[in-house]
């Protein structure tokens, strides 16, 4: 089945759809990074990376648990669950394909039982209800539903460069040895330039002074 | 109508004395005192001539009252080598930066103050504080200026006569400047930079217990900011050669001193290697200049306006005649930190002739 590709227009509609926004995603994917940066080449190598993946988990839930999402880790998989218990989403570095509507990113490294078996249980709901249409949330509504048996997990792929971040919340439904090969739907969602994190709307990219990322916001003033 | 305020801030600007501006103008010493107390008024054509000598426009003269710097506000690092007069200067040469600053506020949105306040922490420690805070991990800082400018530091050029200085910085209500040396090398500037930052973190809001030592702070700061202390020990600097120090520095941009005193400082180099290594550079010429050295860099902010004020039709010497001054005492504030150059002549903006691009193609 081919994606359900969600990009610009109605993105932010379908994450709010989802009890998200895109302002919490980018806060988690960069504080992450700020404390992803903090290590050296003093730390063991998987350090920097590790730190990345804890912290946007960790982040993710520390924003969304105030609005009522509860969290557990079944079989070391970070889950953090919607209110409406339809629905998890959990945090996975993503390949360098991530957030790029027109091609098919996977997980950066194969994952293991617990994500197969997630991903697995969402090929079956899929059977189960069909074709995903199952309302807002994009799983069965009702009831607190802890059991790994009868919620959908959504990925939320991260990939990070030196100019900056991508990400998309997608919902695997294939996956064959550890790589996920089908998405049921994406949201992608805009590009985080590195370090103008203050900067909402700024003006046209300048010409003259190549710098290294940061942006000085100077906006007219109306007159 | 005279503004005494402004006749002393452009008197000292000029690093005049009473006597002097009684010389050049033809009024006695008595009637100038008189005009700067507030006692007695100028005519309109003495008005002129004062303004004239100072190179403001009359209508400078005239403007609203305005507040001096007041010089236990900044802290100057080679205090007890300036005299009062030079030190009237800088400062005065500052307010009139502040006027350009004005100007510049009342048209454009800036970004807003986000220096946090450390008074008492210890250098080192604050430095990681800061660099925490904006997310700036144990990596190199690729822009100084960039940087202090997108979290609200206003920059200005300290003026040629001035140069006897490095950087001096203040918070002026509430919003932070510095005003920087645009003769250094390219690291230099960022080491005083990061210099003035210490005295905006650490010294913001108390007196400072006493100069000499908070200037060994700052500098402690600004070492500690450029090359924190954990993203240096991971480069296996251990006893390193000047060779290593000179391959180092680039990483860091600074200078090669600054990355071996930081070095010392961190216990990877001994007293004696410290000592050894010290010797090495200079005879390499390292101490005096730096060499193979990184440009300078300049100011975002400011080209950013000057762009856009040509972008709507207006001249840089439109502004300096708003703030009542000539375009070569804007220029000044400005200079080495805009690339935009600022023209003399209101009405003459030429377009620098740009040499057409053609594509070559490859011969087959």
């Amino acid at each position: 089945m081919a994606a359900r590709v969600v990009v610009e227009g109605e993105m932010a509609d379908r994450l709010a759809e989802l009890g998200l926004s895109v302002e919490i995603v980018e806060r988690a994917v960069r504080r992450a990074d700020a404390e992803a940066s903090m290590c050296t080449p003093l730390d063991p190598p998987i350090m920097e990376g590790l730190t990345r993946w804890g912290r946007t988990n960790r982040f993710l839930r520390e924003e969304l648990i105030p609005a009522g999402w509860r969290c557990d880790n079944p079989s070391n998989l970070p889950r953090t669950i919607h209110p409406s218990g339809g629905f998890a989403i959990v945090a996975t570095t993503g390949d360098e394909l991530t957030g790029l509507a027109d091609l098919l990113p996977a997980t950066k490294y194969p994952k293991g039982y617990a994500t197969v078996q997630a991903v697995e249980i969402n090929e079956q709901l899929a059977l189960d209800f069909g074709d995903f249409d199952l309302g807002p949330a994009g799983g069965p509504a009702g009831g607190p539903a802890a059991d790994a048996g009868d919620l959908l997990t959504w990925l939320l792929l991260f990939h990070v460069d030196e100019v900056g971040f991508r990400a998309e919340l997608s919902l695997p439904d294939r996956i064959a040895d550890g790589r996920i090969t089908s998405w049921a739907e994406r949201i992608i969602l805009p590009f985080f330039p590195r370090d103008d994190d203050r900067l909402a709307d700024l003006i046209t990219p300048d010409r003259g002074d190549r710098d290294e990322g940061v942006v000085v916001e100077v906006n007219r003033r109306p007159a | 109508m005279l503004t005494p305020s402004r006749l002393v801030i452009a008197r000292k600007r000029r690093g005049l004395t009473l006597t002097r501006l009684a010389d050049l103008t033809g009024l006695s010493t008595r009637s100038i005192s008189l005009y700067e107390n507030g006692h007695q008024t100028p005519s309109e054509e003495t008005l002129r001539q004062l303004a004239d000598v100072l190179d403001v426009s009359a209508a400078f003269l005239g403007a609203p009252d305005i507040d001096e710097i007041p010089q236990d506000a900044v802290s100057f690092r080679a205090l007890s080598k300036m005299t009062a007069r030079q030190r009237d200067r800088a400062l005065s040469a500052g307010r009139i930066a502040l006027l350009i600053n004005d100007w510049i506020e009342a048209r454009f949105h800036l970004p807003a103050r986000d220096i946090p306040s450390l008074t008492g922490h210890d250098p080192e420690a604050a430095a990681e504080v800061v660099r925490a805070r904006w997310g700036l991990g144990e990596r190199p800082v690729g822009n100084v200026l960039h940087l202090l400018e997108s979290r609200g530091v206003r920059i200005y050029s300290l003026t040629a006569e001035n140069s006897e200085l490095d950087a001096f910085s203040l918070y002026w209500n509430g919003q932070p400047f510095i005003f920087l040396s645009t003769s250094k090398s390219g690291e230099r500037g960022r080491f005083d930079a990061a210099h003035e930052l210490g005295h905006l973190v650490l010294h913001g809001e108390h007196l400072v217990p006493s100069r000499p030592a908070a200037e060994v702070e700052a500098n402690r700061f600004a070492a500690a900011f450029l090359m924190p202390r954990a993203g240096v020990l991971a480069q296996g600097l251990r006893d390193a050669t000047p060779e290593a120090v000179l391959a180092a520095k680039r990483t860091w941009k600074v200078a090669a001193m600054a990355l071996t005193h930081r070095l010392h400082e961190l216990d990877l180099l001994t007293e004696w290697g410290y000592r050894t290594a010290c010797v090495q550079l200079s005879r390499l010429g390292y101490r005096r200049t730096e060499r193979d050295g990184i440009p300078r860099e300049s100011s975002q902010l400011l080209a950013k306006v000057f762009r856009s004020v040509r972008d709507h039709g207006e001249t840089p010497a439109a502004i300096a005649m708003a703030v009542g001054i000539t375009a070569d005492e804007l220029r000044s504030h400005v200079f080495g930190l805009t690339l935009t150059a600022i023209t003399g002549d209101p009405a003459a903006a030429p377009a620098p002739a740009r040499g057409a691009l053609h594509l070559v193609r490859p011969a087959d």
